[in-house]
């Protein structure tokens, strides 16, 4: 199978975040290992990626959510034939419905993300483990 | 060369921490890759290691006393032979002196850590990627002294 490369790892960072901006639920689920976990933006401990999916696909993927990303400068480590480390900066604003039905918008201009990606028995290259995190407090308001 | 195991990262994450908190007085730069990228405190973006290092250096210098920091359950994923990624969560809370002399105690309830891990050509593991945030803003305030 041929080595990742760092251009590669950009692509599939870009998908990434087009997918979710996209709400394409399926295709943001096949972005993760079925082990892979995470550390959203604000949870205090990690947890397994299939049920942020979960989550993000009910408050970010329905008619009236949406997301957007825009990514700065993607760092990429090549740490084998078969495993990468991307990190980068990106200007990311959601807008949520939250099960009792309010909507919250949240504007996050220093999200700092790390992705590590393999690949996988397909040759697909999938996320393994996530870390987002803002350098600033995030803001949330109300919105109608 | 030997497959890494959960517990060899384990004690990395806990040396690593062990030298971040003045209880020991390894080498910080001894425990990552010279080329390792790091996500920390306010930092906008990725930083070389180097960098985080230097400030860090400054920080242990600046300790009144030991900081004390607290792990929570480490997660470990072997990925391949030589590359392992820990994520676990942390409380830290460190006191040093500020620039008036006076003592400032900075309290991180909520941290959350992801290390990312290789063997080197020697067969030592080092930190290649770090990335270290709370997910609630760390609390600083002065202490009875300051």
């Amino acid at each position: 199978m041929e080595p990742i490369s760092a251009d590669q790892v950009r692509q599939r960072v870009q998908r990434f975040w087009n997918v979710l901006s996209s709400k394409a639920k399926a295709e943001f689920e096949a972005m993760y290992l079925p082990s892979a976990t995470v550390f959203a933006v604000d949870g205090r401990r990690a947890e397994l990626a299939r049920l942020m999916v979960v989550r993000r696909a009910r408050e970010l993927m329905s008619a009236s959510s949406s997301v957007a990303a825009k990514t700065g400068l993607i760092e990429v480590q090549l740490l084998g034939p078969g495993v990468a480390v991307s990190s980068y900066p990106l200007h990311f604003s959601t807008t949520r419905n939250m099960p009792n039905g309010r909507r919250y918008h949240a504007e996050i201009p220093y999200l700092r993300a790390t992705q590590l990606f393999v690949r996988d028995a397909d040759g697909q290259l999938r996320i393994i483990h996530e870390h987002l995190s803002s350098a600033d407090p995030v803001a949330v308001q109300e919105v109608g | 060369m030997e497959r890494i195991s959960a517990d060899q990262v384990r004690a990395q994450v806990h040396k690593f921490w062990h030298v971040l908190s003045g209880q020991s007085k390894d080498s910080l730069e001894e425990l990552y890759s010279p080329e390792a990228t790091v996500i920390t405190g306010k930092a906008k973006r990725s930083e070389r290691v180097h960098l985080a290092v230097a400030r860090r250096k400054r920080e242990i210098a600046q300790q009144v006393r030991e900081a004390s920091v607290e792990l929570g359950a480490i997660d470990v994923e072997v990925v391949g032979d030589d590359v392992a990624v820990a994520s676990y969560t942390y409380k830290f809370l460190r006191v040093r002196r500020g620039a008036d002399a006076s003592e400032v105690k900075r309290h991180t309830p909520y941290g959350r850590a992801t290390h990312v891990l290789q063997r080197d050509t020697r067969g030592a593991l080092r930190i290649v990627h770090e990335h270290l945030s709370s997910a609630a803003p760390a609390g600083i305030e002065p202490t009875s002294k300051g």
